[in-house]
């Protein structure tokens, strides 16, 4: 077995002989999807009875309500799994409680049972805790709450990060063509890869792995500076302006605490927005997270314009104006070892947005103009416009509406 | 040494402060109801009518009450609870605790460690043939007689540290876990 999960797969494989709803509780990367198809695969049914409800994607209640039933509706003999249910709105969250605690279709006429349909749901985090932020409703919460199957993170089972890394490159090295092939990691690379935190999981495994597939010019062996894990480029420097420096020392000392996308993206840009100034190298960090932001959007979607430009709440002429400009830039990001981890986390947090609330591209530049205003003490007007990639006038008034809206 | 005891108006001050009127509903009570009622085989389904046979095996419980238990999180009253669960364990087999699985039920893990686990690993042949080696391999090195101890418990013990050390595979399986098991498997007192 390549990895048991601290007992999530054994938990799977039990919990498919049952009919009990089955949450699935993770940090980003860790695998809840893995372990959901593990389950589904030990109730013997083919992998296309697989069916993924993305709870995220639901722009308002009534579409919500009305992808669910269609779900549900259709779901004879299929495995269902709702992924981050506790986005949706608090009456989409009652009403699908509802119909799964009594396993009957909500506004129907007459009484009338569900197909038989397993349920799973995926979550970030412990219930307990989404139920305290307010974002889970109690009900949603409770016919979940049976018996939930823990993904620990990674860095809890240091024996399986060299298992899932090896699995990977193998995986990995027949979509990357046209490269020499990579037999391994070298020793210091294995070492690294034991001792580093991999807040981002198995998914950050991946995708340390495939850029250094991409950019691995000679040599048979991943090395620590291939996979960008040499010691030199994971210092992040000390400043105040770092609140959650020591959360990797945080990390350790409580292991239930795993930082989200958007905190590790805060205190890296932080970190970045100091490092420039240090260094006094104007990089144009606004527009490349801007890049990186509608580049994450159409991942996010598969290349598909139209979706992505409505999750980046613009319209698709935009987004296909923008496109040039982005990958004619896409070297100068590439070749900049600054802007790995960024990228890295840019397209982590991305893909775990929900569709409403505030535009994703608004939410990077509030954060990043927020470091820069950190700093405003040791560096000039123009420079910290220059950084976010506005003209002067435009960042003093981008700083009047982030003022306006703190 | 002891805190000074508070006198009796502090302490019925702090009692009023901590009441709650009403306890809330305890989160995944009837979804553990309904795990048990599967794993112990007694009833369909709820969509093949679960509540009905629920009802037939106890004609005196009322309908509404059945369907609150199942599908609301609405803890029976504790005689029925009790009767129930006392029930349902029989069925599972001897070796569960009925106390254990009320808790359970009640409170879900991890306050009360969970009861399946047992039963999680009693189909996992290939981790019950690990545990096997490594009970065979302690037994061999530190010269434990059989007579010495109890091969059933000492077995399951193994079980459970095997899923606590991350052991899944023979390989997992080091040198240096060879003191903690032996200390674990064949405490002192035994």
């Amino acid at each position: 077995m390549l990895d048991n999960m601290e007992g999530a797969v054994d938990q799977a494989g039990f919990l498919a002989t049952t009919d009990t709803p089955v949450a699935i509780v993770g940090a980003r990367g860790t695998g809840k999807m893995y372990i959901a198809r593990v389950l589904h695969a030990k109730t013997g049914a083919s992998p296309e009875a697989l069916e993924v409800v993305d709870c995220r994607e639901f722009r308002n209640r009534d579409e919500a309500n009305r992808r669910i039933r269609e779900a549900l509706l259709s779901g004879a003999g299929k495995t269902l799994v709702f992924k981050s249910p506790h986005v949706m709105n608090i009456e989409s969250q009652l009403k699908l409680a509802r119909q799964i605690a009594t396993r009957r279709l909500a506004d129907t006429e007459t009484p009338t049972y569900l197909p038989a349909v397993r349920l799973i749901a995926l979550f970030p985090d412990n219930l307990q805790r989404l139920l305290l932020q307010g974002s889970l409703h109690e009900r949603l919460a409770s016919v979940f709450a049976g018996y939930p199957i823990q993904v620990p993170p990674i860095r809890q089972r240091k024996r399986a990060i060299l298992r899932w890394a090896y699995k990977i490159l193998g995986q990995e090295q027949e979509h990357v063509t046209g490269k020499k092939h990579i037999r391994g990691f070298t020793p210091e690379a294995e070492q690294v890869m034991r001792e580093h935190t991999w807040h981002g999981n198995i998914s950050e495994i991946r995708s340390r792995i495939v850029h250094a597939l991409e950019h691995k010019q000679d040599g048979e062996w991943l090395t620590p500076v291939d996979l960008k894990l040499f010691r030199g480029e994971q210092t992040i420097i000390t400043t105040m302006a770092l609140p959650l420096q020591d959360m990797d020392a945080y990390a350790a000392r409580h292991e239930s605490y795993s930082p989200n996308a958007w905190e590790e993206l805060d205190v890296i840009l932080g970190d970045r927005v100091n490092r420039v100034l240090q260094e006094a190298t104007p990089l144009p960090l606004g527009t490349w997270l801007a890049d990186e932001v509608v580049l994450a959007a159409l991942a996010r979607y598969s290349g598909d314009q139209g979706r992505a430009a409505t999750f980046l709440q613009t319209s698709r002429r935009n987004l296909s104006r923008w496109l040039p400009g982005i990958r004619q830039r896409s070297s100068a990001r590439a070749s900049s070892s600054l802007w790995l981890e960024p990228a890295r986390l840019i397209g982590d947090w991305v893909r775990g947005l929900g569709i409403a609330g505030v535009a994703p591209l608004a939410q990077a530049e509030m954060l990043l103009l927020g470091h820069l205003e950190a700093r405003r003490q040791d560096t000039t007007i123009n420079f910290r416009g220059q950084l976010l990639g506005v003209s002067k006038p435009t960042y003093v008034k981008k700083v009047r509406d982030l003022e306006a809206t703190a | 040494m002891k805190p000074p005891r508070k006198d009796l108006t502090t302490l019925a001050a702090s009692y009023r402060a901590c009441a709650a009127e009403t306890a809330p509903p305890p989160l995944g009570f009837s979804a553990r109801l309904n795990l048990l009622w599967d794993l112990a085989g007694a009833a369909p389904s709820l969509i093949e009518g679960r509540v009905l046979s629920v009802l037939a095996i106890n004609p005196e419980w009322r309908e509404a009450d059945v369907r609150r238990w199942l599908q609301q999180d609405v803890l029976p009253p504790r005689q029925d609870l009790r009767n129930m669960v006392a029930f349902l364990v029989a069925e599972l087999g001897p070796e569960h605790d009925t106390v254990r699985w009320e808790a359970f039920l009640v409170y879900g893990a991890p306050i009360v460690p969970s009861p399946v686990e047992h039963l999680l690993y009693q189909q996992d042949s290939g981790r019950r043939l690990i545990a096997a080696r490594i009970f065979a391999r302690i037994t061999e090195q530190y010269g434990i007689q059989p007579s010495s101890y109890d091969a059933d418990i000492v077995f399951q013990r193994c079980l459970k540290l095997m899923h606590q050390f991350n052991i899944y595979e023979w390989q997992d399986f080091q040198a240096g876990h060879m003191d903690p098991f032996r200390n674990v498997l064949f405490p002192a007192e035994d």
